[in-house]
Parts: structure tokens; C-alpha cells; sequence
């Protein structure tokens, strides 16, 4: 312990706020928040036979809210955030329609200048394979013009852009440096309440994480990690206790020769699923393995990579499996339909504005999801029963007016699924961003984006069985520019092509496979719009954008004709 | 540091090679949705002759090309018993195509040329398997009677004299086990009571029956028969304790259990089987307090009565009776 010469902080979540407070002259009370005015204005148009009577076309929808927050100082070490929201719904007046909601409140500080905490909400991650809030499907194919949309979404839904997930519990961080062979160790530790017992069948639910990661060097850095999701037994009257237990270590090594600079990293871990005390469940024991080299030639500011993983069927981690994405709701907006009153799909159109569509919270078991927008790595990088590798590149160039990044990942299942023939997975990603006026030098901003993922899945089929093929591919297009003072035009294009037959996996309430579902898909789905957005300032926008969402049905037998909606969205949204 | 990189880009590849550890699939077969079928081979027995009585098994087997519901049905040529083994595989082997003599419903087998009948869901194939039993299988328990023989001398009987009276040991129908049953009927316009049958623990050599003291391990079965027709009998079975240990029993003061068994169902043999703590206390047909020490003790059970009754104004009742046992720790399987 002679070695160690100093305590310092490392804490992931925390140092922003206390790290000015230290240096600067901070006021003991200031106020913080959001504020909106989301307006959408729709007309449905059916391509059907006999004209839909039910269904009123035009839908009008509009509100305002405020998330009005508090930012309290009692003390140098300590500080208090509460937020609350208000959210009105236009023709909603004297109280009407009106709703209070505490959105966030956390106590942090710092004991003795080395033990940082915080109390309350807490936004924590680790790794991908432990806890990680994986982004939703086609979100990274989203064109700027359609992203202001999105971004209230996640906003609602606590997504920060960092891939943490949003938990009331507490984290406590700290760390210490040595002046000989190790740098520093830093330790992070999370504990969070995911269900409150009913007192019955469900216990207190907990998460909890932990992690240690040793810097040896610029070099070398190494980190165990561990979650847990957990029922605190004796805290309801069955004797039913879920844990899932997930322990991986990671590695990162970086050197550089010359001009290249080479980087490698990985992550192993193996996962525990059970129920105890319940002989019916199974007891699943899964593992994997993640790593990537990665090569950069910085005069030219070129890399590539590549990458070979390995994911069991029977691994689990609820902190890093969860999706985004409840594939089990209904849209609030045209819920059904035609003159039957059909339920309608969520589309990508939805998942751009309807918060509900959203999980908020981590889910045992493996969810839902929809293997038209992602049937390769549904589950983030944990995606269980996978195995292959991935080789991209990654280069900036003119003047850094060009960013282009493309990957190739082709994949396998580990285990069949009613078959012992297994998937195959490919998949092509790609998307550049180009700042036009760079290269023409323009003063105003002019920006170009392109990005376009084509997914393949495949399987023999074998007697009687028929093959899988499946086949979806997603082009995003996106423009802006500023045309005179603080005003942009955007453009967007976003294009869900899909086609193809797959199984759907029934699972029972233990996550097993009882049954399978034919799945046969012929559509496409498309956003095309644009509008103009006017910036106050760079965190205050107001923007008016006519948009045109079309599904196209091909299938024959489908029940669900296609159909375009109409939309002007009026968005007015400001952070201070 | 470049000593680093190759043998961590050979740990990558080691350990890529390494991930195919999992074998079989998730879920059910997919074939045996989509699957053609056929018969890879065809249902056999183990043997052709089979004796149960000296404690053999028959085993059955065939193959499929896939996993499909399935059910061989065996029955006996004479006695009309019939046995059926139902399950979901491709494989049809010692593992769930077992028989031991027994019947899924009654009559029991006899010693008898059988046919082994195997069908397939959703398919029009039949296979056929041709057996010869040539012993039936061993009873175990403390038989009553099966009615086999002649009347037990130690028993006593009460017949009303009413109309077509007939309390006795016949073979005219078909039996539920062997080839001869007791056979309760008749006419009695002015008492339920048709007629009775007292048994005795000493017709058995002792003044109480030989019977596990554990009432939940014990179990009283008999076989009876509905006549077709007829909705109107009553066989009630009565259980008199000793509870004072003092060789009788003591009408108001011991216990009697009994079982009611009305026949007004489905015709034909039915096997009744109670667990003794669960038999209740009657009084014309009503379940009341116990009447002795409501002690449920088998070891002191001293008499069985049975009694056949019915309605007075329901003219003729009649019913068949046979098999007649105790068994310990679970109810007869025929």
C-alpha cells in the first residue's frame, strides 16, 4: 500500500457537475430542464377495394410539457436534482387534460473526496454483455429529419445517447493510483430495484452490477464485471427465486508502429438462468466471447478491423438483452384499420413518435422482436446463439468533409432451432456523411448523409421443411442545409424493404421453444420529408416538416392493405 | 508489444474453434410438422407368447420417419380387455411400450390369443401384432374373492323373499375377471333392502382383517357391473371397526365406514376403488359424524358388509359384482 500515493475519482456518472463545483464558484440553487410542443396533424388513406367507413382519417394530436428541473447545492460535496413534468394536451385547459409526474430525482456527492454516490435515478451502464441499453432497430438509419422526431422519444424513455439504462437504486464509484506498474484501479458498484414484490408470486426484484478495471498503461487495461438480476428471496411468500448471474472479464491492448495504430480488445463471460425452488424451469448455463483487432493508418485516417464472437443459445443477461422496443404493443395512432377493424402493425413511421412503443424497464427473458427490422443481433451484441465474424473500415478524408464507415458480419447459429440445420446471417452496413460545403467551400452548413444495412437470413430446409430466406434491407438519405441566417432545410428518405420466410419462435413462460410460427413477408415501408427548422440557439429549434409514410402489402392473402399516411409534424423544442 | 498481438490473435482463433460446443436443437422438430411419413418398421413384439403370471413383460417396437402421436391398442379375443399404450415419438421401443398383463379398463385379460392394434394420428396405416397370453397377472393384495370358487362358507347372506331372487356365483355374462362374478337382483316392493352378505374377518383365519394399520396406504376395491336397463341399484359396502379391541362389534358405539355406489351410469363392469380414510360414515346415504372413536384403524376392521338396495316402488334392480380386494400404498390396477 507504500505504493499508493494518492485516491482519486474515476466514477463514470458523476464528474461533470462536482468536478466544476471544485474549480469554480457554483450557485446553491439553479433551475434546469426541457421544454416541448409536439403537434402532428395525420390523414390515412387506404388502398382498399371498399372504402373504410370506420376509421376516421385525419387524427390531430398536439401537446405541450415541461420537465422543470432543481438543481440544489446544500453543501460543497453534495448535490439534489428533482424534476418535475408538466404536460398539458391542447384542449386540455383549466386543468384538464393537465399531468404532474415527478420525472427524476437523485441525491449525489462525494464522500471525503474519494467515495463518489448518487441516490435516487441513476443512468448506468457496463459492457455489452452485461448492461448495455442497446440502441432500438433502424434508429442509427434514421435521417436527421426524421432523428427530431426520434429524439423526443428517447428522450421520454430516459435513452441519453450513452447506451445506459435509466434505474432507481444507487451507484457508488472510487478508485486509486499507484506510481508503479499499475496506473490506477477504478471501481464502480450499482444497485437497483427493477419490481416491487406484490407480496404473493413475485418477490422484490432487484439488478445489481459491479465492475473493476485496472489501467496498467496507455497499453494495457483490464476489467472483471458482474450483474445479477435477482428476486430478493424472503420478500414474498413463494419460495420461486429468479437469478441471472452474468461474470465477464475484458481486455483492451493498444501500440502503436509507426503510423499505424493497432488496438485490440475483447470480452469473455459466461451467464446462470434459473428459477429456484421451481422444477419445471430450466437451469441455463451460457458463454461467450467477443473480440476485435482493429489497425488505423493515421496519416490517411483510415482503419479497419476485424471481429470474432461467439454467443451461446443459453446465454443471458437481462441487463444487456432487454430491448428497447416493446414488439408486443399496438400503435396508439390508427390502432386499427379497414372496415374489420384490423390491428395495424407498428411501423418504423410509429417508432418515431410514440413513446408507449418504448420498454423503460429491464425484462427477464428473452422479449419480442421483429425479425423484418433486425433478425441478426435482435438482442444488441448479446444476441444469444450466434457466432461469426465482422470486418469493417472505417475512414475521414477531404479535409475530414468525408466520414465513411462499412462492415460485412457473417454469422451462424450455434444451435438449431427445430431443425439441427442451422441460420446463416449476413449482413452489409454502410453510411457516409459528407459536408458538401467543405468541399465546395461554403460558409453555411451544407451536409449530406447516406446509410444502407442489407440483411440476410438463411437456412436449408430438409424434407418437407420448407428453407428459410429472408431477406431486409434499409436505405437512409439524408440533407440540410442552411439556407439563410438560423434557418436549415432538412430532407429525409428512409426505405424498409423486406421479403422472405422464417420461423417465429412460441416460447412458454419459461423462455423455451414450444412451438414455431410460419412468417412470410413481402413490403415495404417508406418516409420521405423535409421542412424547415429555424435554431434560437443550438439547443432551441423550431421546426415544421411535411412527412409521407406508405406500407406496401404484397402478399396476397395479407389482411393488412397497404396504406399511406400523411403528416406535418410542428415540433418547438428548447433545454436550459 | 508485438509479442502481444500474434499470440492474442491466436487465443481468437483457439477460441473460435472451440465455440461449437452445443449439439441437438431448440424447440420440437420441425420434421414432425413438415415431414413426410412413413413406416420405417413395422410394430413387432418381443415375443409371441407371453406369460405374466411368472412375472414376464411384452415390449413392442417400430419406427417412423418422424415424430407423430401414436397408440396401440391390445385386445383380448375372449375376454374383450383391451390395453392401450398412447405416446408422441418416432421410436416405439422398451422405453414406452410396455405391457405387464394389465388393462386399461375392465374385464381384465384372461389366459388368451390377443391382437396387438397400432394406429397412427392423421394417418391411415394400421399394423397389427398377433399375441398369446398364457397366464394372466399375479393379484396381489388380500383378496376378498373373485368369485372363482365356491361361496366362501365363512361368509353369511340374507335374501329377501321377494321376486326373481338371485344372490348367486354365476358365468352367464361375460366377468370382469376370470370367468364368473356374483350375480345381486330381484324384486322387493317393500324394502330398499334386497339382500346382504356379511363377511367376517375370521373367515380369513383371524377376528380382524390382516390390513396395514396406515389408513391413507390402504385401499378397498371391488368390481361392479351395471345392468343395461336397469338405473335404480344401490350396492352399499359397509366397514365395521373394533375399536374396543373386544372381538365384537358393538352396534351405536364402533365405527362403521361405508361406500355408496349408485349404478345409475355407464352399463357394464367399473372398478371402485377408496382409499379407508377417506370412506365416510352414512346413515341412509348421508354423511354424518363417525360413530366410535372416528379413528380410521384398518387393523381392526372386523366385518364387510355388503348390501344390495333399491328403490322400493323402482321394481327389478339387479347388479353384478366380482374381484373383491384390499391393496396397499395405491388403488388396483387391472
Amino acid at each position: 500500500m507504500k505504493k499508493i500515493t494518492s485516491t482519486i475519482f474515476t466514477g463514470l456518472i458523476l464528474c461533470s457537475a462536482l468536478t466544476i463545483q471544485a474549480q469554480t464558484e457554483v450557485k446553491k440553487f439553479s433551475l434546469n430542464g426541457t421544454a416541448r410542443t409536439l403537434s402532428f396533424l395525420d390523414n390515412l388513406s387506404q388502398d382498399v377495394e371498399v372504402a373504410d367507413t370506420i376509421t376516421a382519417p385525419k387524427s390531430l394530436s398536439s401537446h405541450t410539457l415541461v420537465d422543470l428541473g432543481m438543481l440544489i447545492r446544500p453543501g460543497d460535496n453534495i448535490a439534489i436534482q428533482s424534476s418535475v413534468r408538466i404536460r398539458n394536451d391542447f384542449g386540455g385547459f383549466w386543468g384538464s387534460g393537465v399531468t404532474f409526474d415527478v420525472r427524476e430525482l437523485y441525491v449525489k456527492g462525494v464522500v471525503k473526496d474519494v467515495v463518489r454516490y448518487q441516490v435516487g435515478d441513476v443512468h448506468y451502464k457496463l459492457t455489452p454483455y452485461t448492461f448495455y441499453n442497446n440502441d432500438s432497430e433502424l434508429s442509427n438509419y434514421t435521417p436527421g429529419a426524421f432523428s427530431h422526431l426520434l429524439d423526443q422519444v428517447s428522450y421520454d424513455n430516459f435513452y441519453l445517447g450513452d447506451n445506459t439504462w435509466s434505474q432507481q437504486g444507487a451507484a457508488v464509484d472510487f478508485g486509486v493510483v499507484f506510481n508503479k506498474y499499475v496506473q490506477e484501479i477504478n471501481w464502480n458498484v450499482f444497485t437497483g430495484r427493477v419490481a416491487a414484490t406484490n407480496g404473493g408470486n413475485q418477490p422484490e426484484r432487484l439488478f445489481s452490477a459491479a465492475n473493476m478495471t485496472l489501467i496498467q498503461s496507455k497499453y494495457v487495461s483490464l476489467g472483471v464485471n458482474y450483474a445479477n438480476f435477482y428476486d430478493f428471496p424472503g420478500t414474498a411468500s413463494t419460495t420461486e427465486q429468479y437469478v441471472n448471474p452474468v461474470v465477464t472479464g475484458n481486455a483492451q491492448v493498444a501500440y502503436t508502429f509507426g503510423d499505424i495504430a493497432l488496438t485490440a480488445n475483447g470480452e469473455m463471460g459466461k451467464s446462470h438462468n434459473e428459477i429456484k425452488n421451481d422444477s419445471l424451469a430450466p437451469v441455463l448455463d451460457g458463454n461467450f466471447f467477443d473480440t476485435k483487432i482493429e489497425a488505423k493508418y493515421t496519416p490517411w485516417q483510415l482503419g479497419i478491423y476485424i471481429g470474432m464472437k461467439s454467443v451461446g443459445a443459453d446465454f443471458r443477461s437481462a441487463g444487456a438483452q432487454t430491448k428497447r422496443i416493446n414488439f408486443d404493443g399496438t400503435p396508439a395512432a390508427y390502432e386499427r384499420i379497414t372496415n374489420d377493424q384490423i390491428l395495424r402493425e407498428t411501423t418504423m413511421f410509429d417508432l418515431l413518435r410514440e413513446a408507449d412503443l418504448y420498454n423503460l424497464q429491464l425484462q427477464n427473458g428473452l422479449m419480442a422482436f421483429d425479425a423484418r427490422y433486425d433478425n441478426i443481433t435482435p438482442y444488441g451484441a448479446a444476441s444469444p446463439n450466434r457466432q461469426g465474424f465482422e470486418v469493417g473500415l472505417n475512414w475521414v478524408g477531404c479535409k475530414e468533409a468525408v466520414k465513411l464507415n462499412a462492415s460485412f458480419l457473417s454469422q451462424s447459429e450455434i444451435r438449431g432451432q427445430g431443425t439441427l440445420n442451422l441460420r446463416n446471417f449476413a449482413r452489409m452496413d454502410a453510411n457516409a456523411t459528407i459536408a458538401i460545403n467543405k468541399l465546395v467551400k461554403w460558409k453555411k452548413s451544407i451536409e449530406l448523409t447516406a446509410g444502407m444495412r442489407s440483411d440476410n437470413t438463411s437456412r436449408d430446409g430438409e424434407a418437407g421443411v420448407p428453407s428459410v430466406e429472408l431477406q431486409t434491407d434499409v436505405l437512409s438519405v439524408g440533407f440540410s442545409a442552411n439556407i439563410v441566417s438560423d434557418l436549415d432545410i432538412v430532407l429525409g428518405l428512409q426505405q424498409h424493404t423486406y421479403a422472405g420466410f422464417e420461423f417465429v419462435n412460441q416460447t412458454d413462460k419459461y423462455d423455451q421453444i414450444i412451438n414455431f410460427t410460419e412468417y412470410t413477408v413481402d413490403g415495404s415501408q417508406q418516409m420521405i420529408g423535409g421542412g424547415l427548422r429555424w435554431n434560437f440557439s443550438e439547443k432551441t429549434y423550431l421546426m415544421g416538416q411535411f412527412n409521407q409514410f406508405s406500407q406496401n402489402n404484397n402478399l396476397v392473402d395479407d389482411v393488412l392493405p397497404s396504406y399511406t399516411i400523411n403528416n406535418f409534424a410542428f415540433i418547438y423544442s428548447m433545454q436550459f | 508489444m508485438k509479442k502481444i498481438f500474434l499470440p492474442l490473435f491466436s487465443a481468437v482463433l483457439f477460441l473460435a474453434s472451440c465455440s461449437k460446443d452445443d449439439s441437438g436443437f431448440d424447440g420440437p422438430s420441425l420434421n414432425d410438422i413438415y415431414g413426410d411419413f412413413s413406416i420405417l418398421d413395422s410394430l413387432s413384439a418381443s415375443a409371441a407368447t407371453v406369460d405374466f403370471s411368472a412375472g414376464q413383460q411384452l415390449t413392442f417396437s417400430a419406427e417412423f420417419s418422424k415424430n407423430v402421436n401414436w397408440k396401440i391398442a391390445i385386445t383380448g379375443n375372449t375376454s374383450g380387455a383391451v390395453y392401450t399404450i398412447e405416446g408422441f415419438s418416432r421410436l416405439i421401443d422398451a422405453t414406452n411400450a410396455i405391457w405387464d398383463g394389465s388393462a386399461t379398463t375392465l374385464p381384465m385379460f384372461r389366459s388368451e390369443d390377443c391382437v396387438a392394434q397400432l394406429t397412427i394420428d392423421g394417418e391411415d396405416d394400421t399394423l397389427t401384432a398377433p399375441i398369446s397370453v398364457l397366464g394372466t397377472k399375479v393379484i396381489t393384495g388380500l383378496i376378498l374373492s373373485d368369485f372363482e370358487g365356491e361361496f366362501n362358507p365363512g361368509w353369511s347372506t340374507f335374501v329377501q323373499s321377494g321376486a326373481d331372487m338371485s344372490f348367486i356365483i354365476t358365468d352367464s355374462d361375460p366377468a370382469a375377471q376370470g370367468s364368473k362374478y356374483y350375480d345381486m337382483g330381484g324384486t322387493v316392493d317393500w324394502d330398499w333392502l334386497l339382500g346382504l352378505i356379511d363377511i367376517p374377518g375370521s373367515a380369513y383365519g383371524a377376528t380382524t382383517f390382516a390390513l396395514n394399520s396406515n389408513p391413507n396406504n390402504v385401499y378397498f376395491n371391488v368390481m361392479l357391473s351395471k345392468i343395461p336397463g336397469l338405473n335404480n341399484g344401490l350396492v352399499l359396502f359397509q366397514f365395521r371397526e373394533d375399536d374396543n379391541g373386544d372381538g365384537v362389534y358393538t352396534d351405536g358405539e364402533e365405527d362403521l365406514f361405508s361406500i355408496e355406489v349408485a349404478l345409475n351410469n355407464e352399463d357394464g363392469w367399473q372398478l371402485i376403488s377408496s382409499k379407508y380414510a377417506d370412506m365416510p360414515t352414512l346413515v341412509n346415504g348421508a354423511p354424518v359424524d363417525p360413530i366410535g372413536n372416528g379413528i380410521y384403524e384398518p387393523e381392526k376392521l372386523i366385518q364387510v358388509s355388503i348390501l344390495m338396495l333399491a328403490n322400493p316402488v323402482s321394481g327389478y334392480a339387479q347388479a353384478y359384482m366380482d374381484l373383491m380386494l384390499f391393496t396397499e400404498n395405491q388403488p388396483f390396477k387391472p
